[in-house]
């Protein structure tokens, strides 16, 4: 019964952050100043009115707001996110085709880089020895930007010493299909790409991992433990389970985050994401394309928060009490 | 669990020690067959009325009438022979003989009345605002064009090929008669739309692998092969490559043929010396059409044409073409190369120069204008108007870093004059709105001077609503000379106005043109030669869709294949530090051991998981 009530409390809270998130997106690109369609023809050297009309008719830009806002969820609920004005493409087939190539890299560099940095992190936390020798390895990497890294893997072993193909997601010569050449090809233009982010991200996730792990070893159950006579193992396994619950936050919130892409590693890579289009979207004032990629990115941001919310409740006995009794 | 998972990647990194290295290659495409071209906009869309964004839609699948060569302001008859006013107001097409469809339909006269016609139900062209009352078919291979009273000749000519907002591409009856033009606009003629593009053009249109690459396939059976010989790539396959020194890579490395992106040409020459651009000295990239300093003319103390004299005077555009953005010198009339090249001999443009013009970087002269305005000085050094300190604000864009290095050059020669310029930087949108409201007092901009012909130049900077005509200039004297000019098409007549609109231009200072842009070109040799260059200017090197008939249409129809590539194994490429293959994919490096450098720094990462369970 409890959990229910938490479970209902929850998904309203949810939908309402929903439609103001949306809603926002909507809102916020419109009100920037400059009219995308003009903006849009005279970079491409034709200034030319009735072109304008023309675009501002199709995209329904020259209604009132409050109709543009009406149809804009009237096709929401149609499964339509528009049409993108810089791409000249359905923003849901924009989104389509990009997104597979980012969470092919950025969920496994995601979760690997969240395993391997808690690993790391608590290994350091418990041995100082250890810890002295590969905390300012955990910070250097923690602060090394993203682009960074990836331009020196590029130069460094696509350019001059060629061990991996460094541009795009596969060979240029190929397209897309089930042949082995092809899964080959996509593997070696894998590598350099989630290796850019798998190694920068180890070292945020250790970093806080060893500050919590210390920051539980000197708890007063540990204490409570130690007196008692618990072995180390047992010590650290407490410990652990309390330092790991952060943790679990921040990766739910990476994950949901996910599908805005990686722009940095797009761009140096190459890569065909979906980071850079929406890093252009709104450089150019794309409103179809922002809504849509921005629904995408708050849907799944919420998806994911929910389900660290309902996570909790079972790995956090006292998350569910609090809810339950409160 | 988690030892099971670095096992996996293990397996993985070793896998690709042995899997990489026999990448075979095996291509689909062979890469002397095959001509890279790159994009920095993902091809999303083949839509033939709205140009797509397919490099080559307009032009190679799809062809129009004629097509403009825009670096010498040539018009090239293209599907059609010939064309002439027979009458005032009829303009008669002829079309070559023997034209087809890929299909093996023959292309008609009907085709062309129908796809102009097809535009206008689009809603995308408006001929009948241009006058166009009728289009008549008179026989399989001649169609009249009727107009309402005597047309705009001058515009008219520009529907003869493809642009923005401009002209018309000639598409298919019998495929496009079952299509609702209403529906035209938001279809993007990819996956199963893609039957539909069945254009006349020496390439078909392949494959499109969405936001990643446009693949064209020669089309044998082009009824062109007589008329201007087979193109030579069988495959152009065009990839998304957004950031420039990716792109620089790539060139370095050879895997790009053709592009337009901005690198360090000298740089990437040292290390391919198969690199060429339009130019062999600097500034090597193709200088294409005037940057202009926009003047307020509404507003004081920009609407007096001394007070502008002043200013052009103080400019030096050689300073900016040496420490701003890469770029030739400008003429003082708005004309790109090709505009230059055609009429600067026919209308004596030194000897108009010498006679109304200004001298660039003559401060002292500029000087003496301003101080004959009794626009004096205060103590601080500054020139003052009605007693108030001049201060000038130059409206800019926040992105264009060309644009916002050349203001802050022009700040300081204007210092020099005692004139005070502020500058301020919008993003683009909010820029043209500022034009377009008239709130700056200087603006930089190209879109004037970025026209095919030299009417549309002064008529889109000159003309009271001139697409262009930013600062709001007005003169009733070029006005009378532009409608004049629209009425004819005598090429000696042409001229005589193109001199006198010159004079007026040179006399009252509209604009000043600071520098010559360039567009950034560069195309690799080793595969595919003959590009066009100053020298040799039969295409136009912009590699950008929707400007596929202005020129890159017959730049790409021009290449010939390298003879040097049956015998690379005897010309050793030397050209890169690196060893480089003959495919571009750069997996199939020779050493198949160099796997083990990822696969040691991934096995470094995973050490640790494997050694902590042993404990």
């Amino acid at each position: 019964m409890g959990f229910k009530k938490y479970l209902a409390r929850k998904t309203f809270v949810y939908g309402i952050t929903f439609i103001f998130a949306v809603t926002l997106n909507w809102l916020l690109p419109r009100l920037m100043p400059g009219n995308p369609i003009e903006a849009m023809m005279s970079k491409s050297g034709a200034v030319n009115d009735a072109l304008v009309k023309f675009y501002e008719e199709l995209y329904g830009l020259n209604q009132p707001l409050w109709k543009q806002f009406v149809n804009f969820w009237v096709s929401l609920f149609h499964g339509d996110l528009g049409y993108s004005i810089l791409y000249n493409a359905p923003v849901s087939s924009i989104i389509k085709h990009a997104l597979p190539y980012d969470i092919a890299i950025l969920l496994p560099a995601i979760v690997l880089s969240w395993l391997v940095g808690n690993w790391l992190g608590a290994l350091a936390g418990k041995n100082k020895k250890y810890d002295k020798y590969t905390m300012p390895l955990f910070y250097f990497l923690a602060s090394m930007p993203y682009f960074w890294f990836a331009m020196i893997l590029v130069y460094v072993v696509g350019v001059k010493l060629g061990w991996l193909p460094y541009s795009g997601a596969y060979a240029p010569d190929l397209v897309p299909s089930l042949s082995w050449t092809f899964i080959k090809s996509f593997l070696s233009h894998w590598i350099l790409p989630f290796l850019s982010l798998f190694i920068v991200m180890i070292g945020s996730w250790a970093i806080g991992m060893r500050n919590m792990i210390i920051y539980e070893l000197e708890a007063d159950y540990v204490r409570y433990l130690e007196a008692l006579g618990a072995s180390e193992k047992l010590m650290t396994k407490h410990a652990y389970r309390n330092a790991i619950l952060p943790q679990v936050t921040g990766l739910a919130l990476q994950l949901g985050m996910m599908v805005a892409g990686a722009i940095a590693t797009e761009i140096v890579f190459n890569y065909p994401g979906i980071g850079v289009l929406i890093m252009n979207a709104a450089l150019n004032q794309d409103y179809f394309l922002l809504q849509g990629a921005f629904l995408i990115v708050v849907i799944s941001v919420l998806a994911a928060n929910f389900l660290i919310d309902i996570v909790y409740a079972f790995i956090d006995p006292r998350v569910r009490a609090s809810y339950t009794e409160g | 669990m988690k030892r099971y998972l670095a096992l996996a990647v293990m397996a993985l990194m070793l896998g690709s020690v042995f899997g990489f290295a026999s990448v075979s290659a095996t291509s689909e495409y062979p890469r002397n067959e095959t001509l890279y071209t790159a994009n920095s906009a993902p091809p999303t869309n083949a839509n033939p009325f709205q140009g797509g964004n397919i490099i080559g839609l307009d032009g190679l699948i799809f062809e129009p009438l004629a097509m403009l060569n825009f670096m010498t302001g040539e018009l090239k008859p293209w599907l059609a022979e010939s064309w002439k006013w027979v009458k005032p107001n009829v303009f008669e097409v002829k079309l070559r003989p023997g034209l087809k469809w890929q299909d093996g339909q023959p292309l008609t006269a009907e085709d062309v009345k129908f796809s102009y016609e097809y535009y206008q139900e689009i809603g995308l062209r408006n001929w009948t605002k241009l006058g166009l009352k009728e289009i008549k078919v008179v026989d399989d291979r001649t169609v009249d064009f009727i107009f309402n009273g005597t047309p705009n000749y001058q515009l008219w000519q520009l529907q003869l090929f493809y642009g923005w907002g401009q002209g018309a591409l000639i598409i298919p009856e019998h495929i496009f008669k079952n299509i609702d033009p209403k529906q035209i606009p938001k279809m993007t003629f990819l996956g199963d739309e893609q039957k539909y593009l069945v254009g006349s053009g020496p390439y078909k249109l392949k494959e499109v692998v969405q936001q990643q690459k446009a693949i064209l396939v020669r089309n044998d059976n082009w009824w062109g092969n007589k008329v201007f010989g087979e193109p030579a790539p069988k495959y152009i396959i065009q990839l998304y490559v957004k950031d420039n020194s990716q792109a620089a890579n790539m060139f370095i490395k050879g895997d790009l043929d053709v592009g337009t992106y901005y690198i360090d040409i000298v740089q990437a020459k040292k290390q391919n010396p198969n690199l060429v651009s339009w130019l062999e000295e600097p500034p090597y990239f193709p200088p294409v059409a005037p940057v202009l300093l926009y003047f307020n003319t509404k507003k004081p103390p920009m609407d007096n044409p001394q007070f502008r004299r002043a200013i052009a005077m103080a400019i030096n555009p050689e300073q900016i073409t040496k420490n701003g953005p890469i770029s030739g010198k400008p003429a003082e009339i708005p004309f790109g190369t090709g505009l230059l090249q055609k009429w600067a001999g026919k209308i004596g443009l030194d000897d108009l120069v010498k006679e109304y013009g200004w001298q660039y970087g003559n401060i002292a002269e500029a000087n003496k204008i301003l101080d004959e305005l009794g626009m004096k000085k205060n103590a601080d050094g500054w020139r003052t108007y009605n007693g108030k300190v001049i201060e000038l604000h130059l409206v800019t864009c926040a992105g264009c870093s060309d644009w916002i290095s050349t203001a802050e050059i022009i700040q300081n020669q204007l210092r020099a004059l005692g004139i005070k310029v502020v500058i301020d930087k919008y993003d683009w949108g909010a820029m043209m709105e500022k034009y377009k409201k008239g709130d700056f007092d200087l603006g930089l901009h190209w879109a004037g001077t970025f026209q095919p012909t030299a009417y549309a130049v002064y008529n889109a900077l000159m003309s009271k609503d001139g697409s262009a005509n930013f600062g709001g200039y007005y003169n009733p004297q070029a006005q009378q000379i532009l409608d004049e000019f629209a009425k004819t098409t005598d090429p000696n007549k042409e001229a005589q106005y193109i001199k006198q609109l010159s004079e007026i231009w040179l006399k009252d200072v509209p604009a000043v043109p600071v520098y010559m842009a360039t567009l950034f070109y560069e195309a690799n040799t080793k595969y595919w030669t003959n590009w066009p260059n100053e020298k040799n200017p039969y295409g136009v090197p912009i590699f950008w869709a929707k400007y596929g008939t202005w020129g890159t249409a017959l730049a790409l129809l021009g290449v010939k294949p390298a003879s040097a590539t049956q015998t690379t194994s005897s010309q050793p490429s030397t050209s890169t530090s690196q060893p480089t293959t003959n495919t571009p994919s750069t997996s199939s490096t020779s050493s198949g051991g160099g796997i083990c450098g990822p696969a040691f720094i991934v096995g470094l990462a995973v050490l640790p998981l494997l050694l902590r369970r042993r404990r």
